[in-house]
């Protein structure tokens, strides 16, 4: 079933690009007098789009939408509604992440089942799986941003001027780096690690090659079949942060390289190559917009060049209250079914240029999208696998310190790999599932 | 205090002790305020060189209209949040230091106890909402503004058992005797005794209701209470952060309290000619 | 004359509030220390998420991380507030100035201040560049594990060192002005002054400040939190950003665990000191 999860991901990212649109309904209802309150944890570009796509729908419906701000952390934000869940202050509608965190939610008992509606089926199959209760089958989430595919990040003029290949290997990526570093003063790969999500990004995208080496893992693992050290592939993930710490070939103080001040780099070629996510490319278009075509991108190399692949993120979703004032429900789902249209992506769009799919049927990426995100979304339909946090909900509360760790040092993978486990188990342990 | 001829020597340290303060705090101001005024991409690098491009009126506007106004909205429920919070706080901690500062018996030393307990035990908010819940008032104003009461208690009460300790016991009796009665000896002669360390309580605490964020949204929801601190935190995100908007939003949120400071500041310095007590 | 002079009937609304509300929730909660909570339902584990709590490698360095954290930044607050708090009433020019911009940092908040401090301590900050023209190499104050719990510590008794002084300053106040009158008409020097009269005075503020600023040391995270995530490694974690990512990765229970053991550790340590303190008081 998880196969099946990732082989439609990557064909309905691939769809998503192609095909015609939905539109909003003609004759749009009045809402008037009512008040939707909505609470997220975006800000910047996104955030602006949001609101975009909010000030639409009261101009179409007469609602009002009450928007409250979240703590910008992701996981902090997602621990914060689930607390809200328990105290009754669930806003009408919010942001979760989609996969481990919303079952967390018991959605059973504050989520509303969408699986009812007509529109359901503008959700891209397999994002609509993954906000599916296994249990009911009810359907919790509309997507709200887009897709991340993560890979290397590389400045392509630095790559010409050294007459650089695309390495298609592990040992050929470091063979790069070595040149970069002996020819030039430029710091072969930028490693942005002083954020919780900068640091896990490289190890979080090796999981396409455990997938590779083994389908079953993340199931496997979750019902302690495996242990993570079992796997070659997912010690890889480790020896690779180790080795570029260890050559030297990324910035001196990688702990106090922002994820901002690394996008730049990359921009600027002060820094050549940078592993990351699609959404760095929304950061280099607003810190340095003339430098988006030098950007290219290619998978995170493993060991067999003819086997590259890139792993993928779901977008956030929104979800609503399951006990919402009978009064606002029809409104709710009206702005639900809103936010799958096309002239809603159209809002969007005028506010940021997307990095990624929209996990919607029939919605096309606009032309303004950069080369890199769209080099980034071919890989996605040959051979790509969301990251393993949608297949199993084990994630210990220090992963971002121990890799930052590893990425500096202080671990060597073996080290690394028995802290990760002992974390992870702890966190299955209070989690209570079986057999940990 | 006599003055007294001051030493040369001591001259020169108070010269030395104030050219101090611009690298102690005024470089970190004038960062705060330099960067409000910054355009996004020179705010990003995060550096104290001056704008290229003036963005004060810019950056300001952007915060103040923001959400068709929100943020003076968040400041209203801040500041009526403050302002009930404090007022009970001060009636009801200042009360109560006075009684258990004085009593010694037994009922004073567990209270005291207790009362430090709650300075080291960080709040539980779900038991809370279930406490808020079975007195019916989860939800409410009211209901916040006790939870903003009990957490801030234990630190006010202990700041006025410490203060009231140096007023001596006899006034107290000389005020009952002269037939006084226990209420009205607190509130006529304690009372307006007691005002510096007033004055402190509210400033100290005072900050920390206005920059609370995490209590108005699990007790009371929604742009009813949503609070001003929210905007700075809004405004700082992992991904994707507008520097200049954020300090500019930062340096607005501080602003009444550093007004408050101002004012108060003055409060102390009376009492500190009032607080000659005659003994 | 106890009793009527100062009727407990005073004491009862501020009690009850902080009892009903505050207190009995608490002890509550002790309750979910022993559990696997998800805040919807709880199984109850006994004493195994304390075992748990104690094998976790962030906690053995956030314990030694608090203890340094807390006594460092607890007695420089104590002894700098109260040198500040004399020289700034002592009538110099500048006191006022100082006694407004002291407290300046406290009304910041901590967001503001730790993005300010990360801006200017990082390797190209102002710090860097200065200490360049005098041919030192860069220092990494937030990413150097040797350095980063100092420098949380120098900004932490930035920013708190306002609110110390201001207890002092208050204490102060409240002596009366005869004694110092007395003092000077019998010669008494500044020094014998402050140790004979002013100090036995502000034993009570002393207790106040020590004991605010101890345990808001062993509590406080989130400052640390902002600057460093805890990091690099382990070098800033400290106990209460330990509960914090258990609480934020939704391990209700072991997080909890993890306030019931901060509250142990703090009354051990301040209850006893209070006591001292306290017994020094009436011995004056």
């Amino acid at each position: 079933m998880k196969k099946k999860l990732a082989f439609l991901m990557s064909a309905a990212m691939l769809m998503g690009m192609m095909g015609t649109t939905a539109q909003a309904s003609e004759e749009a209802q009045d809402f008037s007098g009512i008040t939707l309150t909505l609470a997220y944890n975006t800000s910047g570009d996104v955030a602006d789009a949001f609101l975009e796509q909010f000030a639409a729908f009261e101009a179409l419906t007469g609602c009002t939408v009450e928007v409250e701000k979240l703590a910008s952390d992701a996981s902090e934000s997602d621990s914060m509604m689930q607390i809200r869940a328990a105290t009754g202050e669930l806003p009408d509608i919010w942001l979760n992440s989609v996969g481990a965190n919303l079952k967390s939610m018991s959605p059973q008992e504050n989520c509303y089942d969408l699986s009812g509606q007509e529109w359901i089926g503008r959700i891209a199959d397999t994002y609509r799986e993954i906000g599916t209760d296994d249990e009911t089958g009810a359907v919790y989430v509309v997507p709200a941003t887009t897709s991340n595919v993560a890979g290397v990040f590389y400045n392509k003029t630095e790559y010409e001027a050294l007459g650089l290949e695309i390495p298609v290997t592990w040992d050929e990526f470091l063979e790069n780096c070595e040149i970069i570093r002996q020819n030039t003063d430029k710091d072969p790969c930028a490693s942005p690690y002083d954020s919780a999500s900068g640091v896990q990004i490289l190890f979080l995208a090796q999981y396409f090659y455990v997938q590779q080496e083994n389908p079953d893992f993340a199931e496997q693992y979750t019902n302690r079949e495996v242990e993570l050290h079992e796997s070659e592939a997912y010690m890889r993930g480790l020896t690779k942060m180790y080795d570029l710490w260890e050559k030297g070939y990324q910035t001196e103080d990688p702990l106090s390289l922002s994820f901002e001040d690394a996008a730049l780099q990359l921009a600027n070629g002060e820094a050549v190559m940078l592993i990351c996510r699609t959404n760095v490319m929304g950061t280099v278009e607003m810190l340095a917009p003339e430098k988006l075509d030098e950007i290219g991108f290619f998978p995170l190399p493993d060991e067999d060049g003819d086997a590259l692949g890139v792993a993928t993120w779901m977008p956030t979703g929104w979800v609503m209250n399951q006990n919402i004032a009978a009064e606002k429900e029809a409104c709710a789902l009206a702005f639900l079914e809103y936010l799958t249209t096309s002239d809603a992506i159209d809002v969007y769009c005028t506010k940021t240029t997307p990095t990624g799919a929209f996990m919607l049927k029939d919605i096309e990426l606009p032309d303004t999208v950069s080369n890199a995100v769209v080099e980034a979304q071919e890989w996605v339909s040959k051979a790509s696998s969301p990251v393993m946090e949608y297949f199993s909900d084990i994630k210990g509360a220090n992963i971002a310190t121990i890799l930052q760790m590893a990425g500096t040092g202080e671990y060597t993978p073996e080290e690394a790999i028995a802290e990760i486990e002992q974390d992870n188990a702890i966190d299955a342990q209070q989690k209570g599932i079986e057999g940990w | 205090m006599m003055v007294r001829k001051r030493s040369l020597f001591s001259k020169i340290a108070e010269v030395f002790l104030v050219v101090l303060t611009i690298f102690t705090h005024w470089i970190v101001f004038y960062f705060a305020i330099i960067t409000s005024g910054k355009n996004k991409a020179e705010a990003g690098r995060l550096d104290l060189r001056l704008p290229t491009e003036w963005n004060f009126v810019e950056n300001y506007t952007y915060v103040l209209t923001y959400q068709n106004g929100a943020f003076l909205r968040a400041l209203k429920n801040s500041v009526i949040l403050t302002v009930f919070s404090i007022l009970i706080l001060v009636l009801t901690a200042s009360a109560t230091a006075y009684i258990l500062q004085r009593r010694t018996g037994l009922i004073g030393k567990i209270s005291n106890k207790i009362i430090i307990a709650g300075l080291i035990v960080p709040a539980s908010i779900v038991p809370t909402y279930w406490m808020l819940k079975l007195l019916h008032i989860a939800g409410t104003l009211p209901g916040l503004v006790l939870v903003e009461v009990a957490t801030l208690f234990p630190f006010a009460t202990m700041l006025y058992k410490g203060y009231i300790a140096s007023i001596p016991k006899e006034i107290d009796e000389a005020a009952i005797i002269d037939g006084c009665s226990a209420e009205a000896l607190f509130a006529r002669i304690i009372f307006p005794m007691i005002k510096p360390i007033t004055a402190t309580v509210v400033i100290l605490r005072s900050i920390v209701v206005y920059n609370d964020f995490q209590n108005p949204q699990y007790y009371m929801s929604g742009s009813r209470s949503q609070t001003v601190q929210l905007f700075v935190y809004s405004m700082k995100s992992a991904w994707t952060t507008d520097y200049g908007h954020m300090f500019a939003a930062a340096i607005l949120v501080s602003m009444p309290m550093i007004l408050l400071y101002l004012f108060l500041n003055q409060k102390i310095l009376e009492g500190m000619t009032a607080g000659a007590v005659k003994g | 004359m106890n009793k009527k002079t100062y009727p407990i009937r005073m004491a009862i609304p501020g009690l009850l509030i902080y009892l009903i509300i505050f207190v009995i929730p608490t002890f509550a909660s002790f309750y979910f220390s022993m559990t696997r909570w998800n805040l919807r339902t709880s199984e109850f584990t006994g004493l195994e998420n304390y075992v748990t709590f104690f094998t976790m490698t962030s906690t053995k360095s956030a314990l030694k991380n608090t203890a340094i954290y807390a006594s460092v930044c607890c007695l420089a607050k104590l002894i700098l507030g109260l040198l500040l708090a004399r020289y700034v009433c002592s009538g110099v020019r500048s006191g006022n100035y100082l006694k407004i911009l002291i407290f300046f940092p406290t009304l910041l908040g901590n967001v503001v201040t730790a993005t300010a401090f990360q801006s200017i301590l990082e390797p190209n900050g102002i710090v860097n560049q200065v200490l360049a023209v005098f041919g030192i190499p860069t220092v990494r104050f937030l990413t150097d594990k040797r350095l980063a719990l100092a420098t949380c510590c120098v900004i932490d008794i930035w920013q708190g060192l306002g609110t110390a002084t201001i207890i002092f300053i208050a204490g102060l106040s409240a002596i009366p002005r005869d004694y110092y009158e007395a003092a000077s008409i019998d010669g008494a020097r500044d020094f014998q002054v402050f140790r004979k009269i002013t100090l036995p005075l502000m034993v009570p503020s002393i207790n106040t400040v020590l004991t605010l600023s101890l345990i808001g040391g062993i509590r406080t995270y989130d400052l640390i939190y902002t600057l460093t995530g805890g990091g690099p490694g382990y070098a800033t974690e400290v106990m209460g950003s330990v509960v914090y990512k258990l609480f934020s990765r939704g391990s209700y229970g072991l997080a909890t665990t993890g306030n019931v053991i901060i509250f142990v550790i703090v009354s051990v340590i301040v209850f006893p000191l209070n006591a001292f303190v306290s017994r020094w008081e009436e011995q004056l």
